[in-house]
């Protein structure tokens, strides 16, 4: 099938004065795991809550699998349970006085499955996510994890077309949530369907996307496969949310063609020689060694030691400037230490954020 | 192209404007906008409108003629002075024992809790009738209380007037204090008062410095309710002042109304509406400022204040104040409905009062209660009031309480949520007036509902209409939003989501809120006396009416079955609060 699964087009929704989604265009390929990405605020939510049908859009319009399934303009806005979606919420929202069998099953009845259907429908749900033997208990008797897999199970049970999920994984403990990633994806896989998901934490996103889309202040600042946005950033506000650590923009002056920070020569101008901001990679910088020219004397701040290499963070000017080296320092926390950058930045950001080619 | 995608496209062929998917339907609003209207708003406009129906004539006469100082001014007078002292009294002895149950280190707390808590489901008229057991003289003839058997002369300002009718009062509404301001205790964070400790302060200085002004927004709004409550009740200066003449707006708005001067007693109930909002409106105003900070998240087990070796003299003085507002009244009103000649045990005591058949001997050949056919009819009458009424509030509540918390901040929601709370200005005297003045000719398509079992029904579902409102709130907001969502999702329209979801998640808090409107219902008197017809009789009015006419046992068995209804059916309301549910959450 060729059509989109999703196609946001123009989408806006305004509280108030407040534009929360301010003229979102997306596509989504059927079967793709597109990951909405941003801070707390971006509007990343309210997009998916206009997506289920839990919030109207005051303008733009949204298609599902080709379906117009919201329209600001033209007050369109068709009932969730008409949409083919499901939904995975932040806080599970699990009926409390229904069994674990009764919330996976309830959602069939009011799409009015017959009971042997809904029956067999239900056991298939809890036995993918590997929850059959809890289906007899309320789900306040079991843990967190399980609670997560009775929520998957009950959005997949009507088979939706769309899988929707809201921060899912934020309430789980770090190691249960590295598990949950991988359980989400089989699902996604087996399913067959197109998902969304929400979250602010870019490993997540990093790990778990077919298509990223970084968001911020309503709008989408970037939308492309995981590994691109991470190498080709097109914004600075891109460039410095993903990457572990992620990149250090560098403020420069433009001075008679050159840029220059701390009387630092760091390469020509380009369009237009106004000031910029320069893209280092952590992975591109050295610490250490003498002072001499060419280097920054810098503040060593924290250390911490990542996947068998150490990430040191330094301070210039009070600005943090964070490195991946091979080894431990040789200075203490406070000390100097001089700061090294590579000849050539990752990238040039206009003062507006812009890319410069 | 799936089957299931064709059907989507037909949704979307023709698609709803719904522009407020999962929010509560404008129906709901409206149509509890429009019942509020007809229990609230209608009733007191017409109330109003009625004081006017002969030109300014009865506001002149009420406010102006030679009669007013008698019909108004001097009634009032004594409203005002009961209702504040009462106010400041009744207070200070329910936060003193909150304060004692709560913070310190009391011996017997849970006794001296539930003593405390106790007298608020005695009736009014009941401790009423208790003190006229104890402390009646002869000065209005009739029988005697028990003090003038023994021998010993009870001054007229002891068993007559200002000073018992406040007395009483005091008793029954320390218990209303009581349960706000242990409340509003027992959420003050204990690290608050431990910090006081750890900085040097004795525990006089804790109270008074830490624990008082934290709680004293919940001191001042019982204060408002309880002179909100006292100035209106009409049972308790009815036994207790009317034999003497003593008058209070509530005795003379009953007696201009009785007495065929309905306009006049309209025009009292105004004054008497006006006379506590304005006191509530001022108060609320000058609490409003303080924030209820005092909510906060709970700290684990509190280290109780000690009292040291005022322990027991403490223990000993709760105690007795306990007794002596609740076991003192009950053993009273018992021992009145059983002894033969009031006020002493010369000729001892009898059942007749309760079994015994007719016998021209006594008491104008009346039957014991439960002999009594207008007994057994009040009775079911009262019994299915209080269920309806529980029923409708219920409803309300829910329904209420759904939208204001799923639809907040809407205009709609905001105007519904403030008439609901309106009747907390309307004594209950007051309500009663009003509800006369509207159904008491035919209402366009509604008839006259004057002296009908319906009529009772509505006016308790608006004087209880606050209470469901607030518990019908307090109960949705415990249901998060996302519980329904999740049933949006699942294509559930409102009436599924209610009946599926909502319903089963606040059936507890509904249920214990109903039990309180029945006990409310079954004890009340202020509101249906107006209201009753004798083909409608209610067990409070049957005792205040055999009250009023001397048959004091009579009266006083009445009061018994009600006092013990009333407790059984509060007892019922605590095992449903702590009833655990099949999935164990609370």
């Amino acid at each position: 099938m060729s059509e989109p699964a999703i196609v946001l087009r123009a989408l806006e929704r305004r509280f108030g004065a407040v534009a929360a989604v301010d003229g979102v265009d997306l596509t989504a390929a059927q079967g793709a795991f597109l990951v909405l990405l941003g801070p707390s605020g971006c509007g990343k939510t309210t997009i998916l809550r206009m997506l289920a049908g839990l919030e109207a859009p005051t303008g733009g319009e949204i298609f599902l699998n080709g379906q117009l399934v919201a329209s600001g303009a033209r007050g369109i806005v068709v009932p969730p349970g008409r949409r083919g979606i499901g939904l995975v919420f932040q806080s599970y929202a699990l009926w409390p006085h229904m069994t674990i069998r009764g919330n996976v099953e309830w959602p069939l009845k009011v799409a009015g499955w017959p009971a042997a259907k809904r029956r067999a429908r239900v056991d298939e749900a809890l036995s993918l996510l590997g929850i059959g033997v809890l289906a007899d208990r309320y789900p306040g008797t079991v843990s967190g994890g399980q609670q997560q897999r009775v929520a998957i199970a009950r959005m997949l049970g009507p088979e939706p077309k769309v899988l929707l999920f809201d921060e899912p994984l934020s309430n789980l403990d770090a190691k249960l949530r590295v598990e949950m990633r991988t359980e989400l994806l089989r699902v996604h896989r087996l399913s067959g369907a197109t998902s969304v998901y929400v979250t602010h934490d870019q490993v997540e996103a990093m790990t778990m996307a077919t298509e990223v889309a970084v968001m911020r202040s309503g709008k989408v600042e970037q939308l492309g496969p995981p590994g691109a946005v991470l190498e080709r950033p097109e914004t600075a506000f891109v460039a410095t949310f993903l990457g572990t650590p992620p990149g250090n923009l560098i403020p420069a002056h433009a001075v008679g063609g050159r840029y220059v920070f701390k009387g630092l020569d760091l390469g020509p101008a380009r369009g237009g020689g106004a000031d910029a901001s320069l893209l280092y990679r952590p992975q591109d910088l050295r610490l250490g060694g003498p002072p001499r020219p060419g280097a920054i004397p810098a503040q060593l701040a924290e250390v911490s030691p990542l996947a068998g290499r150490v990430v040191v963070t330094v301070l210039v000017d009070g600005q943090r400037v964070s490195a991946v080296t091979d080894r431990l320092p040789e200075a203490e926390a406070g000390e100097p230490i001089q700061l090294e950058l590579p000849s050539v930045p990752a990238a040039i950001f206009a003062a507006d954020g812009r890319l410069l080619e | 192209m799936t089957a299931s995608a064709t059907g989507a496209r037909a949704a979307a062929a023709r698609p709803r404007a719904w522009q407020r998917p999962g929010r509560p339907p404008a129906w709901l609003g409206v149509s509890l906008l429009a019942t509020l209207s007809l229990l609230v708003v209608l009733p007191l406009a017409r109330l109003v409108l009625a004081t006017f129906s002969q030109g300014t004539s009865v506001w002149e006469q009420v406010l102006a003629s030679e009669i007013a100082e008698n019909l108004l001014w001097r009634p009032l007078g004594a409203s005002l002075v009961v209702g504040l002292t009462t106010a400041v009294l009744a207070t200070a002895l329910g936060a003193t024992l909150a304060g004692l149950v709560v913070l310190t280190d009391l011996p017997g707390r849970r006794i001296i809790g539930t003593l405390a808590t106790l007298p608020f489901i005695i009736p009014s008229f009941a401790i009423a009738l208790a003190w006229d057991v104890v402390f009646r003289n002869e000065r209005i003839g009739g029988h005697v209380g028990v003090i003038h058997g023994l021998g010993l002369p009870v001054p007229d300002w002891l068993a007559w007037g200002i000073v018992p009718v406040t007395a009483v009062l005091v008793i029954h509404y320390s218990s209303l204090a009581f349960g706000l301001v242990a409340a509003a205790l027992a959420s003050v964070n204990a690290d608050l008062l431990e910090a006081a400790e750890v900085a040097g302060a004795g525990r006089a200085r804790v109270l008074r410095g830490i624990a008082l002004p934290l709680v004293s927004p919940a001191l001042s709004a019982a204060a408002l309710l309880v002179f909100a409550e006292a100035v209106s009740n009409f049972a308790v200066p009815a036994l207790l002042g009317l034999p003497v003449r003593f008058h209070t707006l509530s005795t003379r708005l009953v007696g201009a109304i009785e007495t065929g001067q309905t306009e006049r007693g309209f025009a009292l109930a105004v004054i008497l509406i006006a006379v506590a909002a304005v006191l509530l409106w001022a108060g609320a105003g000058a609490t409003s400022r303080r924030s209820f900070a005092t909510i906060g998240g709970r700290g684990g087990r509190r280290k109780r204040l000690s009292l040291g070796r005022w322990r027991w003299p403490a223990f000993a003085v709760a105690l007795a104040a306990g007794i002596v507002t609740t076991v003192v009244p009950s053993a009273a009103l018992l021992l009145g409905s059983l002894y033969e000649r009031p006020g002493s045990l010369d000729r001892g005591l009898t059942g007749h009062y309760w079994i015994g058949a007719a016998d021209a001997a006594i008491a104008q050949g009346q039957p014991g209660i439960f002999r009594s056919d207008q007994f057994v009819s009040a009775s079911v009458t009262t019994v299915a009031l209080g269920l309806a009424v529980a029923l409708a509030a219920s409803v309300l509540g829910l329904l209420i309480g759904y939208l204001l918390s799923r639809d907040a901040g809407s205009r709609l929601a905001s105007l519904v949520g403030q008439l609901s709370l309106m009747p907390i200005l309307i004594p209950g005297i007051a309500l009663g007036a009003a509800f006369i003045a509207l159904f008491a000719r035919p209402l366009g398509p509604v008839p006259a509902l004057y002296g009908t079992f319906a009529l009772l029904v509505i006016a308790g579902a608006a004087a209880t209409l606050p209470f469901a409102a607030q518990s019908g709130r307090a109960a949705a907001a415990q249901v998060a939003t996302e519980l329904e969502e999740a049933a949006t999702v699942a294509g559930a329209r409102f009436p599924r989501r209610l009946g599926a979801i909502f319903l089963p998640l606040v059936s507890r808090g509904l249920v214990a809120g109903a039990v309180l409107v029945f006990v409310k219902m079954v004890r009340d008197l202020g509101l249906v006396i107006l209201l009753v017809v004798p083909t409608t009789p209610l067990l409070s009015v049957v005792a205040f009416r055999y009250a009023s006419e001397n048959f004091v046992q009579f009266a006083n068995a009445v009061t018994v079955v009600i006092v013990l209804a009333s407790i059984a059916a509060t007892l019922v309301a605590q095992r449903v609060q702590r009833a655990t549910q099949p999935w164990g959450a609370s």
